[in-house]
């Protein structure tokens, strides 16, 4: 395989071997340790734009799994590991990850020092990179002159309405660049789904009559949203049931009058121990943010929190005190990571069993 | 922090001699979770026979019992001592079936001690297998069919409904006993027959095999408040049917999925949960790689071999953070020294290290030992390499076996006809890499490999790799990209050297003078997201090095690596002593090892660990960066020690051993000794009885101190100016056994040789003072009217020692009259007991080890 370099907005360069596309790529680099679940990762689409630096030294072990999917088209910029197994010994012997990322036109780069990237990232918070062919000053300068989109839940959000139908409860989902797990929540639950794009409006969401609506995750730094997005959710939050998730949180959040902070340095991974107020427990959770609310803006006479993060004290939950209107930082279905948070899903079937009534 | 239950005192039952199984594990966290509690404000109080327990000396303890290990040994301690708790989790196996004793005999209860981290059932569950089984089954965890059956016609019968293969296990085994995998009637017979035997209840359970899935460990802490989380997830290289003891083992899991993981770990916490079991758990896991279906196979929630895995391979503080639970401190109050960052405990620990453990087998020893691997344990220790890449793991691994030169002999093809080579990868060996990389030489296809072994085809994908990249080293000579591929994916400097038909150092020049440095990364539990100091570290090839120089007055110290039968069973207490009082010395020891079992990795006895295999080139990278004062090297690295010392490093070899040889026949009387080059002060007489001069099955030998006979003393001070001559003639400090015959009814010198091990640890256990405090001070040059002046007086003593070897040949299955000989080359382990009069002694030594080798 060819030598690549990865090149850092501060001027470092890494030398690796190069794997997947051979495209020269830029994007903001984040580093994740999670210990499993690097198809997931991949194309969750929060990573739209982003390159991702694992510190789990071998990823591609098993190739790519039909059932392991968290989007159809993963959008990431790159991925950067110490070591790839470019094999496949999943059912159909079918695609490895090199194959896949070939296809998908993703570059990856091995060989790379990746627990002196991530403590570089720790200390720096994400910086731009590129995965070039040469490290020369132009490469440099190309990348320093790279302006990263901002419209990042345009280029990942579904454009158009789909259903993912079922016999049970009613739910919209509104996608900010939805990730499969949240249907795959829904679907064990038989709900009824219908997917509806970022942009839709509040007549739009309450004329299917929804029994509940779910905010999804996505990419991207929430105050780049339009107004509107906001608009729409103070006017569902009072209507119907509402389950907010990542992006979607910290939408909802701002909808109730929080601001948002970015964090410095990202945090990727599965390791946190969070505290559920209410009950003092400590759970574990997949979590991918970059920003996170402010928890001196949070209007108490309005929100409770309802989860924490005990590491870096992020709020990792909220709730409306007179509305059943709840919302997570952290991605409750898993995949990868721990599958204690699913129940959260069980809360919001309640919540919507208990809107509709005894009927239910 | 005072703890929750007004806790004053504790008791800890040791887990007794090592054996196949039990190597230094429990001692290690006996010394860390003992030293934890006593900050806690809480009393310890340990009971173990083991003479190499360290943490039986140094007052690791507050008071230490060396009793025999029954339910009437304890019984008496625990009336003397009246302890509040009592702590289940140390001892192995053996100590829970002890504390079933104490429990039925109301001993806990009348003397008001409570059972800590678990509620009684659990002793019951553990002692019986098939009652976990039943419990598991209630709380919706997948067991595997098995049955409970006191003969071999309820044993056919439970046959006629599941099928053969079928695996039998005795229920109470009254020994660490076996699995037994049975193919037909034959294989049945023997297993029952052999079951029944070691069972106290006289009977066995049957189960349905198994034998081909996927084997995972996972193992979990949980506190009080049912808090739980999740300390790692390691995976087997062999499928089930292999004894985990004898697989080589990957932290984290190498094949498995998102979904699979997640699998394993919710079952863990729920398990422990469930179980309510306060501390840590070890749970294995069956998986059917077609199905995706699992199987629990056993729940161990004492420490074992996978917790001190966990523990080395993650960096995180798992016996410090048990102790806390087990004061009913919960996981979110306890607090950690500061070289963790304050929340470690909570965090969940993600490795950006692959780790991989390989067994060590006894078959150098013990010839007549069958090769084959099933579900009986063989391997009598193993190491770990720990690397940034799955080769450079395996690679390190198989380097600290340091057996044989696994890794170039992928180039060097087996003279194997085809259809052995078929049977040996159907039927697994000890030490099938060569088997495996053979295969692979000869172009087997990797899908055909994984479904003859079972073996996941993503590791033949990586024996492949490891063809390729040594088959381009041999191709070409002093090639920096060749060397410097090879030497990133773990080949070493005397691979290279191997396959350039050169010298090891022209290979380590060459490499520095292109610019292939090793480069040190730390072992710590949050792959690099937070600062944590665990001060232990492992080499690879990479752009940053975070290990610098040790501050202060550094010594490296080569621990002992792999635990291997008789030549060094014992040689890891004297490294772990040696590290202990060079710290006290003032001097900062740094550990080489790659032992994760050994008591010498304990956190607190060495400054700093490298996890380094010890070969030369290994030992040059870590010195490059260290540069010690001194060295330190115990018997089996003498020739290390040599070199090294050529190259001008300051080495202090340290020779002491085992016994040369058996003594058979007569009784001999030794002196025991210690010089400073100057002067010599004796310690006082010992002797060793040979094992068939006290009772038949007795096939070792017995050594007893101190020797009272007044005759006997008085004749050997007449001696007393010959033997200060003689040992003063050898010229070296250190300890020394004096032995002496008797000629014509009189005593003459017979031979001087380096105090054996077993007995340093005898008269330090007799004494409760080390001796090996002694022998370094000497060592470093200190007169002993300096070493000495506190020494306890030994003629005071009015108590009389013994101790004795124990011997695997029941649990490695070896009936052959030829090779159960008692050998000191043949013992895993050593018990000691002591009592008045040396009839005492003896009885105290038998008893509770009824059923053990001596």
């Amino acid at each position: 395989m060819a030598d690549r370099y990865l090149i850092l907005e501060d001027g470092s360069a890494y030398l690796g071997e190069g794997f997947g596309s051979p495209a020269v790529s830029t994007g903001e680099i984040v580093f994740n340790t999670s210990m499993t679940g690097y198809q997931e990762i991949i194309t969750n689409q929060i990573y739209h734009n982003q390159i991702i630096a694992f510190t789990q030294p071998t990823i591609g072990s098993y190739g790519i799994n039909h059932d392991s999917y968290e989007s159809i088209l993963p959008t990431v910029k790159g991925v950067v590991v110490r070591d790839v197994a470019s094999i496949s010994t999943n059912r159909q012997r079918r695609w490895s990850l090199d194959q896949y990322l070939k296809q998908q036109n993703i570059p990856g780069i091995s060989h790379i020092d990746t627990r002196h990237l991530a403590k570089q990232l720790r200390a720096s918070g994400p910086m731009k990179a590129s995965i070039v062919d040469v490290a020369d000053a132009h490469a440099f300068d190309q990348l320093g002159a790279t302006v990263l989109t901002n419209r990042q839940v345009a280029a990942v959000a579904t454009p158009k309405p789909f259903p993912n139908p079922g016999t049970g409860l009613n739910v919209v989902v509104v996608d900010f660049g939805l990730k499969h797990g949240i249907l795959r929540e829904l679907s064990k639950r038989a709900c009824n789904v219908t997917v509806l794009p970022y942009t839709a409006t509040t007549d739009e969401i309450i004329n299917l009559d929804p029994d509940g609506v779910i905010l999804s995750t996505g990419p991207g730094k929430p105050q780049d949203l339009p107004e509107s997005v906001l608009t729409m959710i103070q006017a569902i939050q009072k209507r119907v049931p509402l389950f907010a998730i990542g992006l979607g949180h910290e939408l909802f959040a701002m909808a109730n009058g929080a601001t948002i902070i970015k964090l410095a340095p990202e945090h990727h991974g599965a390791n946190h121990p969070i505290r559920e107020v209410i009950t003092n427990q400590i759970i574990y959770a997949s979590q991918g943010q970059g920003f996170a609310v402010n928890p001196d803006s949070v209007d108490r006479d309005k929100m409770i929190t309802t989860f924490v993060d005990l590491i870096d004290g992020t709020i990792q939950g909220l709730r409306l005190r007179d509305f059943p209107a709840f919302s997570v930082q952290f991605f409750p279905d898993g995949a990868p990571g721990p599958t204690e948070t699913r129940d959260i899903f069980n809360e919001f079937v309640e919540s919507m069993q208990q809107a509709r009534g005894p009927m239910w | 922090m005072v703890n929750n239950q007004g806790l004053q005192k504790i008791l800890i039952i040791g887990a007794g001699h090592n054996d196949i199984g039990r190597e230094g594990q429990h001692d290690a966290a006996v010394i860390q979770i003992g030293a934890a509690i006593h900050k806690l404000g809480i009393a310890v109080v340990l009971v173990d026979n083991n003479a190499y327990s360290v943490a039986a000396e140094n007052n690791f303890a507050d008071r230490v019992y060396v009793e025999p290990l029954t339910v009437a040994g304890l019984s008496r301690v625990i009336e003397a001592e009246q302890p509040d708790g009592l702590i289940p989790s140390l001892g192995g196996l053996h100590a829970v079936s002890l504390i079933q004793g104490l429990i039925r005999t109301n001993v806990l209860k009348n003397n008001h001690v409570r059972l800590l981290q678990w509620d009684s059932e659990i002793i019951d569950m553990i002692v019986n297998p098939a009652l976990m089984s039943n419990r598991l089954k209630a709380i919706g965890e997948p067991v595997i069919a098995s049955q409970v059956v006191a003969s071999d016609v309820e044993a056919l019968a439970v046959v006629r409904s599941i099928g053969f293969p079928v695996i039998v296990k005795s229920v109470a085994p009254r020994i660490e006993a076996s699995r037994q995998l049975c193919k037909d009637q034959e294989d049945l017979a023997r297993a029952l027959a052999m079951g029944f035997k070691v069972s106290a209840t006289k009977q066995c359970i049957v189960e349905q095999s198994i034998v081909g899935c996927k084997e995972l460990e996972f193992v979990g802490v949980r506190d009080k408040k049912d808090m739980a989380l999740l300390i790692s997830g390691m995976e087997n290289f062999d499928p089930v049917g292999i004894h985990s003891a004898d697989s080589i083992v990957f932290a984290p899991t190498q094949t498995i999925t998102d979904q699979e993981y997640q699998q394993f770990r919710a079952a863990t916490l729920k398990i422990m949960r469930r179980l309510r079991i306060n501390g840590s758990c070890h749970v294995q896991f069956a998986l059917d790689p077609n199905t995706q279906h699992y199987y629990v196979i056993k729940v161990t929630p004492y420490f074992d071999r996978a917790m001190a895995l966990a523990a080395r391979a993650t960096g995180y503080p798992l016996a410090r953070v048990v102790a806390n639970l087990m004061a009913d401190i919960s996981l979110a109050e306890l607090k950690l020294p500061s070289d963790y960052r304050k929340q470690t405990a909570l965090i969940e620990p993600v490795l950006d290290h692959i780790v991989c453990r390989i067994p060590v087998w006894p078959f150098n020893v013990l010839k007549k030992v069958s090769h084959q691997l099933d579900t009986v344990t063989e391997s009598t220790g193993s190491v770990i390499g720990i690397g940034r890449s799955t080769e450079e793991a395996l690679l390190k691994g198989l380097r600290s076996t340091d057996e044989s030169r696994y890794h170039v002999i992928a180039n060097r093809p087996q003279n194997y006809s085809e259809g052995e080579l078929i049977q040996r990868l159907i039927h697994p060996q000890a030490g099938r890499m060569l088997v495996l990389l053979e295969a692979l030489n000869r172009g087997y296809q990797i899908d055909e490999l994984a479904e003859l072994t079972k073996i996941d085809a993503f590791y033949f994908y990586k024996l492949q790799h490891i063809i390729e990249i040594e088959k381009a080293l041999w191709a070409r000579p002093f090639d920096v990209h060749a060397l410097g591929r090879a030497k990133y994916f773990g080949f070493t400097d005397e691979d290279a050297a191997d396959a350039w038909h050169t010298d090891v150092k022209k290979v380590h020049q060459f490499a520095l003078e292109n610019e292939i440095h090793a480069t040190f990364k730390e072992v710590e539990p949050t792959a690099g997201e937070f600062t944590e100091q665990t001060n232990t570290y492992y080499s690879t090839y990479e752009f940053d090095n975070e290990s610098q120089p040790q501050a202060g007055r550094p010594v490296v110290v080569i621990g002992t690596g792999a635990n291997r039968i008789g030549t060094n069973h014992g040689n890891d207490y004297l490294v772990s002593q040696l590290l202990f009082y060079l710290r006290k010395a003032d001097y900062q020891p740094i550990l080489i090892n790659a032992n994760p079992n050994s008591v010498a990795m304990t956190p607190r006895l060495a400054t700093k660990r490298y996890v380094e295999p010890k070969q030369y080139s290994d030992i040059l990278n870590i010195l490059a960066i260290e540069k010690p004062e001194l060295i330190f090297t115990t018997y089996h690295d003498y020739r290390l020690g040599q070199q090294l010392s050529a190259d001008g490093y300051s080495v202090v070899q340290i020779n002491n051993n085992l016994p040369r040889e058996q003594i058979k026949t007569n009784d001999s009387p030794a002196v025991e000794v210690i010089s400073d080059g100057m002067d010599v002060a004796v310690f006082g007489v010992s002797e060793i009885i040979a094992g068939n001069n006290l009772r038949t099955n007795v096939r070792g030998s017995l050594q007893v101190f101190p020797i009272r006979d007044k005759a006997e003393n008085q004749a050997i001070k007449a001696l007393s100016a010959e033997i200060k001559r003689r040992v003063l003639a050898f010229g070296v400090p250190g300890l020394y056994t004096v032995r002496l015959t008797i000629v014509d009814d009189q005593l003459q010198l017979a031979t001087i040789e380096p105090m054996s091990i077993a007995t340093m640890a005898l008269i330090s256990k007799a004494v409760g003072s080390s001796v090996t405090r002694l022998l370094l001070h000497v060592k470093l040059g200190e007169p002993l009217s300096k070493v000495m002046y506190d020494y306890p007086d030994i003629s005071a003593l009015n108590t009389v020692y013994v101790q004795a070897n124990t011997f695997p040949y029941n649990q490695l299955q070896i009936y052959d009259a030829d090779e159960v000989t008692g050998e000191p080359s043949h013992a895993t382990g050593t018990v000691i007991a002591h009592g008045e009069t040396l009839k005492a002694a003896l009885t105290a030594l038998g008893s509770g080890n009824e059923d053990t080798d001596f």
